[in-house]
């Protein structure tokens, strides 16, 4: 089970937080002040599980964030299905303002019970409200790569996609 | 799966060995079935105000997590069952055994889920089991590494280790933070900070069982110090509707408790006040995620005395 951990990089423009592992009570998200440049992206792709109390934390920590660094423009990338869960369920896990670049979209096949996924981006295959758009989803076919048969949807859409409305 | 209650009567009490005679002729001469009498099954929403639902089980069919807690908080019902579920029967007759023989159910609780009520020849062969006695939340990371080897080894489980963690980890919060008190009854660490390492003075154990069709997840302290209608007034507020206000809440004010019902097909949190808290998270195998998660519930909150 991995630990939890963060590191930063840079471009020109974005600090990119690539967080990974177990957001728990362990979890340091570091200070919540960013004035070096005017885009924060928070990158979820290597986080594998979040319990409560890592919740509580990030709900707190995001919130400083987006109180401390008002013209900050905060996206998350690459958010997996046990951050979207969150992101639906706890208010201001995502808050106000912050816009979803892109996510994960679970698949399953049930003959072979495997598992997979795409993960859709923002301005391809979705909008959402918070973008100042009619919100909309492109769910593509995913076909099993074992026996090539049509995947199905392994997420409740009026759950998953609720964020789209938000 | 087919029920035949009808929707549109107004009262619905009937004993449950009377109610679901057909379905369960198979344990007719069970040394069990003694514990099924005297037990009622009320259809949900057509409870009595006012009436005392302890011996009884309240069944609905797809209903979803707002009114099973109204009911539990409103009627002070213990045990929600639904009926339109594969395997129903069997919940009925855990709920029945934890009205009334409640010392079974804690002395072995594992037994009640995983077991060969159908008479399957090797069944034993199916099921795997995993238990781990820990005293301190140092040891909650090892604790996990084997969770995790234990759930990624086998093909019927695999797809479930995300949600399985969490139930682990949510129970032990519970076990370690939630459940110590002191001889007034008073909580030992209940505020304590999360990253901070307690050892309490007495052992809880997590337990997790499978078979083919299954799985449990367990944990037990010795400390009893659940107050069950906290909880349903807790979770009752959690499930009213709407989006969860995290930064409202702190340690124990039942986030954790949500996120475990969240990741779970039933859900029992069973206290022997002053002597043992048990609470038990149930998964179904071989279903998709979606499936699992478009399931209504199964809850069970109660005080029992074993």
């Amino acid at each position: 089970m991995r630990k939890f951990d963060r590191n930063i990089t840079e471009t020109i423009a974005t600090t990119q937080i690539n967080l990974s592992g177990f957001i728990n009570e362990q979890a340091d998200f570091g200070l919540p002040k960013f004035a070096k440049h005017p885009n924060l992206i928070i990158n979820f792709s290597s986080v594998t599980l979040i319990n409560s109390t890592g919740v509580m934390k990030w709900v707190g920590w995001i919130g400083q964030v987006v109180a401390g660094n008002p013209k900050l423009q905060i996206m998350f990338a690459n958010v997996p299905k046990v951050i979207m869960d969150q992101v639906n369920l706890v208010k201001n896990f995502m808050p106000a303002g912050v816009r979803m670049k892109s996510f994960y979209l679970p698949f399953f096949c049930e003959g072979c019970n495997l598992q997979s996924g795409v993960t859709l981006e923002n301005g391809k295959d979705f909008a959402t409200k918070s973008d100042g758009q009619k919100p909309y989803i492109l769910i593509p076919k995913l076909t099993c790569p074992q026996c090539g048969e049509a995947m199905a949807e392994d997420f409740v859409s009026s759950k998953y996609l609720k964020f789209l409305e938000a | 799966m087919t029920t035949d209650i009808n929707v549109g009567e107004l009262l619905f009490v009937m004993k449950i060995v009377d109610r679901f005679m057909k379905e369960l002729t198979p344990f007719a001469n069970s040394p069990l079935q003694p514990a099924l009498s005297d037990v009622e099954v009320q259809w949900a929403g057509a409870v009595t105000p006012g009436k005392d639902l302890r011996k009884t089980i309240v069944v609905g069919e797809g209903t979803e997590l707002r009114v099973v807690f109204e009911h539990l908080y409103n009627y002070k019902a213990q045990h929600f069952v639904q009926i339109n579920r594969a395997g129903f029967v069997r919940d009925i007759i855990i709920s029945a055994l934890l009205i009334n023989k409640p010392a079974l159910f804690f002395s072995n609780p594992s037994a009640f889920f995983v077991n060969n009520f159908s008479g399957e020849p090797n069944y034993e062969k199916q099921t795997r089991k995993l238990s781990f006695s820990l005293k301190s939340t140092d040891e909650k990371a090892e604790l996990l590494s084997i969770l995790e080897k234990f759930i990624l080894e086998d093909s019927r489980t695999k797809n479930y280790f995300p949600q399985i963690a969490v139930l682990v980890d949510e129970l032990l919060s519970n076990a370690f933070f939630n459940a110590p008190i002191d001889a007034f009854g008073m909580h030992l660490f209940k505020n304590t900070d999360r990253r901070m390492t307690v050892k309490p003075s007495k052992a809880c154990r997590i337990f997790c069982v499978h078979d083919n069709t299954r799985l449990v997840v367990g944990c037990e302290d010795f400390y009893g110090s659940l107050q069950s209608e906290s909880l349903v007034a807790l979770l009752n507020g959690h499930f009213s509707g709407g989006q969860t206000m995290a930064r409202a809440v702190g340690p124990g004010a039942g986030l954790g408790c949500k996120m475990m019902i969240e990741n779970s097909s039933g859900f029992y949190a069973c206290v022997d006040p002053m002597q043992k808290t048990l609470v038990v998270c149930e998964l179904p195998l071989n279903l998709s995620v979606r499936k699992i998660e478009e399931m209504a519930k199964n809850i069970h909150i109660s005080t029992v005395r074993s």
